[in-house]
C-alpha cells in the first residue's frame, strides 16, 4: 500500500508536469487563435517585432509586407511601417497551441484514478497504477507541444523572411487604394 | 509492480512514435491566375479563404472553380477589408461569384496531427477513466489475488502456479498440486518465488517438489484425484465446438490463447457445452487432457459475500473455524452451485458422466488429466458442461496411458529473502505443523535440489490456506440478509447478482493483473 506521502508525491509530479507545460502566450486574448478557428480567423496574426537601433519590442497585428516594408497595426490602431532592415527579430503567434487542452484531457482522464487512491488507501497502489496508464502519454503529450514551437514562428529578417507576409492581414501585399491607417484592431485586445 | 497488457504497450509505442508530435500550422497561398486548377487548393482542404486585391476576404466553406468562365463559385462569409463582417451567404441563397481577375490569392489552413495527437489521448484515457470509474464504485470488484508461485522459465520468472485458492479457512485446508510446464532446470537445481500479492494472510504448510524421470515422448499428468499417469502421443481434437462455433484454433496448444465465454447476463450459473471429437486410439486406456484456469467470476462472488458478510465476516470465519458444518457445508454448496467443467464421454448415443474438473484460481492454468473409460467406437466424442464465464481453456486433448507413476518428493533445500538465507523459514516449511505464515508483500525464493543426473517433470504441491482480509470500504456494503441469501439460495443469488459482476466483467480480467500486490 502506498502512504500519503508517497500519493502526494505522485499528484505533485503529475501536478507539476502539467502546470509547467500550461505557460500561456502574453498575448492579447483576441489574437491568441485557437486551432479550431485558425481556418476562419479574417485577421493577421500578432507578431512582436524587435527593433535593432533601441532594442525596443513593438507588438501587433501584421498587416502586409510590402516590398521592404512591414506594416504593424499596434496599441490604439496605432499603425507602424518598419523598414525590414531595422527589425533586429520577429515572433509570429499563429495559433493558441493545444498543450492546454492535452493536459486538461490528461487531468480529466486520471481525476477518477486519483479520486480512488484517496478515497481508497489500501487500494492506493492499484488506482494510481490504473491512472499512469493515460497519464504517462497525457503528459508526454502536453510536454511535447509545449516544448514545440507553441503555434510562434520567430526569426530575422536578414534569414529567410519571404514567408512573413503569409501571415499578415494581407498576405499578397498592400491592397490598391486602401488607406491603411482606417485599420483597426479585433475587438478584445486586452492581454 | 504491474505489467501492462501489450496492446497497451502497442498503444503507447504507436502514440510516442507517431501520433506523439507538436501540432504544426501549415498555411499555404496559391494564385489562380498563375497555377492550374489541379495544383489550387481541393475540396479535402475544406475551407478556404479568398483574398481580393481591394483588401476584402472571402472565407468560403463550400466552393468550386468554373475554370471556363475562370472565377470561383461558394458559400461563406464576406468580410471588408477592416474585418467587417458585410455578408453571409448559405445552401438557400446565390452563391458568390469571384473573378480570377479580382482574386489576389487563395490561403489555405491545415493544422497537423492536432485530431491524431487528441485522439491518441482519448483512446487511451476515454476507457480507463471508465474503468477508474467502475472501480471507485466498487474497487473489490477490480482488484484481488491468491497465493501464487513463479518459476523461471527461459531465464525469466513466470507465474506457474496459484495453492489452494478454495482454501479460504482452515476448515478448507487442502493440498494441491500444479504442473511446472517446461521450467529451466539448471544442473540439479530448481528455484521457485513464494510470493503474497493480495491482502491476506497465506498459511503454507509445505511447498515440495514432485519429480518424474523424463522419458522421450512421454510425459506425466495429475488427475483430481491426485494420481500420476504417464502418457504418451497426445492428440488434438479433430473439431470442438461451442456456441461461438469451432474452437480447435484456441485450444490446441498450451500458449495462453484461451477459450472463454462471458458469463450469462441473467443467471451467473447458466450453463454452456463444448463437444469435441477425437479418432480413438488404436489401443490402450485414454484420457483427456484439460488445461484451465477460472475466470474471476468466483474472485467476485467471494468478494461479495465478505462484503455483504460485514462486521460479521470474522465471525463467520471463525464458526467455519471451530467446525460448524452446516455453515461450511453451505458455502460449499455456493461454490458446487457454480460448479467445476463436467468431463462427459457419448457411448452408444447416451452421455455418461466421467468426472469434474474443480480446481480453482484464476491465476495460472493448470493441466489435469481425465481417465476415459473404454470404448468400442472409431472415435471419442467428449463434452464439457461448464458455467458460462467461469472457465478459461487454454488446452485440450487425448492421450494414451502408459502407466501409473510415483513421484520422487523434493523438500526444499535452501530459502532466502532479499538475499539473505531464512532457516527460520525453510524449518517451517520442512515442519507442516509450524506453517510459514506470509503477508502482503512477502516473496522468498526456495531452492530445491534435484536427485542425480537426469532432467525431471516437476509438479509443485502445496498444502495451506489463506484468510482474505476485510477491506474499510466493503464494510459500507454490509447487508446480512443478502449474505443469507448467497449461502442460503445460491441459484437466486447468482441471478440477483449477474447486473453487477457484467458491469465490471469486461474490465476485470486486464484490472486484476495490473493491481497485484508485489513488494518491489
Amino acid at each position: 500500500m502506498l502512504n500519503n506521502k508517497q500519493i502526494i508525491t505522485y499528484l505533485l509530479g503529475l501536478s507539476t508536469c502539467l502546470l509547467i507545460a500550461c505557460s500561456t502566450s502574453q498575448i492579447p486574448v483576441a489574437y491568441n487563435t485557437k486551432v479550431g478557428e485558425i481556418r476562419t480567423d479574417p485577421y493577421g496574426c500578432w507578431a512582436d517585432v524587435v527593433l535593432k537601433e533601441t532594442n525596443d519590442t513593438l507588438s501587433g497585428e501584421l498587416i502586409c509586407l510590402e516590398n521592404d516594408t512591414v506594416f504593424i497595426l499596434g496599441d490604439h490602431n496605432q499603425l507602424y511601417d518598419l523598414r525590414l532592415r531595422s527589425i533586429k527579430s520577429y515572433r509570429i503567434y499563429t495559433y493558441k497551441n493545444r498543450t492546454g487542452t492535452y493536459a486538461t484531457l490528461t487531468a480529466i482522464y486520471t481525476a477518477p484514478s486519483l479520486v480512488g487512491a484517496i478515497a481508497y488507501p489500501e487500494y492506493a497502489g492499484s488506482f494510481l497504477a490504473l491512472g499512469s496508464i493515460p497519464a504517462i502519454p497525457g503528459v508526454v503529450q502536453t510536454l511535447i507541444e509545449a516544448s514545440g514551437d507553441k503555434g510562434i514562428i520567430s526569426g530575422t529578417p536578414d534569414y529567410g523572411h519571404i514567408n512573413i507576409g503569409h501571415y499578415a492581414r494581407f498576405p499578397y501585399g498592400r491592397p490598391q487604394g486602401l488607406d491603411l491607417s482606417q485599420l483597426t484592431l479585433k475587438n478584445d485586445t486586452n492581454k | 509492480m504491474n505489467r501492462l497488457d501489450p496492446i497497451l504497450i502497442i498503444l503507447l509505442f504507436l502514440l510516442l512514435t507517431d501520433g506523439c508530435a507538436p501540432t504544426r500550422l501549415n498555411r499555404t497561398v496559391y494564385d489562380p491566375k498563375k497555377q492550374d486548377q489541379s495544383e489550387l487548393p481541393t475540396v479535402e482542404d475544406h475551407i478556404i479563404k479568398i483574398h481580393q486585391k481591394d483588401g476584402g476576404l472571402y472565407i468560403l466553406k463550400e466552393w468550386t472553380y468554373d475554370s471556363a468562365n475562370k472565377v470561383v463559385t461558394g458559400y461563406g462569409l464576406r468580410y471588408s477589408p477592416n474585418r467587417k463582417l458585410l455578408e453571409k451567404r448559405s445552401g438557400t441563397s446565390d452563391q458568390y461569384r469571384i473573378s480570377y481577375a479580382d482574386i489576389s490569392l487563395i490561403e489555405t489552413n491545415k493544422i497537423e496531427h492536432d485530431s491524431g495527437n487528441l485522439l491518441a489521448i482519448s483512446i487511451i484515457g476515454v476507457p480507463f477513466a471508465i474503468v477508474s470509474i467502475i472501480c471507485l464504485t466498487d474497487p473489490k470488484a477490480c482488484f484481488g489475488s491468491c497465493p501464487t508461485f513463479y518459476a523461471r522459465k527461459n531465464g525469466d520468472w513466470k507465474m506457474m502456479a496459484e495453492g489452494f485458492s478454495s482454501s479460504i479457512s482452515s476448515a478448507f485446508e487442502k493440498t494441491d498440486v500444479d504442473m511446472l510446464y517446461g521450467i529451466d532446470q539448471n544442473a540439479d537445481e530448481v528455484n521457485i518465488k513464494l510470493t503474497n500479492e493480495a491482502l491476506e494472510t497465506h498459511v503454507i504448510r509445505y511447498v515440495d517438489l514432485l519429480a518424474f524421470p523424463e522419458e522421450p515422448g512421454e510425459m506425466v499428468f495429475a488427475t483430481e484425484e491426485g494420481e500420476f499417469y504417464r502418457t504418451t502421443g497426445t492428440q488434438v481434437p479433430s473439431s470442438c465446438m461451442a456456441d461461438e462455433g469451432d474452437i480447435t484454433p484456441l485450444i490446441q496448444a498450451v500458449d495462453q490463447q484461451e477459450r472463454y465465454s462471458l458469463a450469462d447476463e441473467n443467471n451467473l450459473a447458466e450453463r454452456e457445452e463444448i463437444i469435441m471429437r477425437f479418432a480413438a486410439p488404436k489401443q490402450g486406456e485414454s484420457g483427456l487432457l484439460i488445461s484451465s484456469r477460472q475466470s474471476l467470476l468466483t474472485t467476485f462472488l467471494f468478494y461479495q459475500l465478505i462484503a455483504f458478510s460485514g462486521k460479521h465476516y470474522g465471525d463467520m470465519v471463525s464458526k467455519v473455524e471451530n467446525q460448524n458444518k452446516p455453515l461450511s457445508r453451505r458455502i460449499a454448496r455456493m461454490w458446487d452451485k457454480l460448479g467445476g467443467i463436467e468431463v462427459f464421454i457419448q457411448t452408444n448415443g447416451r452421455w455418461e458422466k466421467v468426472d469434474e474438473i474443480n480446481e480453482m484460481g484464476p491465476i495460472a492454468s493448470d493441466t489435469h488429466l481425465v481417465k476415459l473409460p473404454a470404448v468400442q467406437q472409431d472415435s471419442i466424442v467428449v463434452k464439457l458442461r461448464q458455467t458460462k464465464g467461469l472457465w478459461r481453456l487454454d488446452y485440450l486433448a487425448l492421450t494414451q496411458l502408459v502407466g501409473p507413476e510415483t513421484p520422487i518428493r523434493i523438500e526444499p533445500a535452501q530459502v532466502t529473502s532479499n538475499d539473505s538465507i531464512c532457516t527460520d523459514v525453510l524449518r517451517t516449511l520442512h515442519n507442516s505443523h509450524e506453517p510459514l505464515i506470509t503477508l502482503p508483500g512477502d516473496q522468498y525464493e526456495i531452492s530445491y535440489q534435484l536427485p542425480g543426473d537426469c532432467n525431471y517433470q516437476l509438479f509443485l504441491e502445496t498444502k495451506g490456506y489463506y484468510l482474505e482480509w476485510m477491506r474499510e470500504n466493503w464494510l459500507q456494503e454490509e447487508a446480512p440478509l443478502k449474505a443469507a441469501l448467497a449461502l442460503q439460495f445460491p441459484g437466486l443469488f447468482f441471478r440477483k447478482a449477474a447486473p453487477a459482476f457484467k458491469l465490471a466483467e469486461p474490465q476485470m480480467e486486464e484490472l486484476f493483473w495490473n493491481s497485484r500486490y508485489v513488494k518491489q
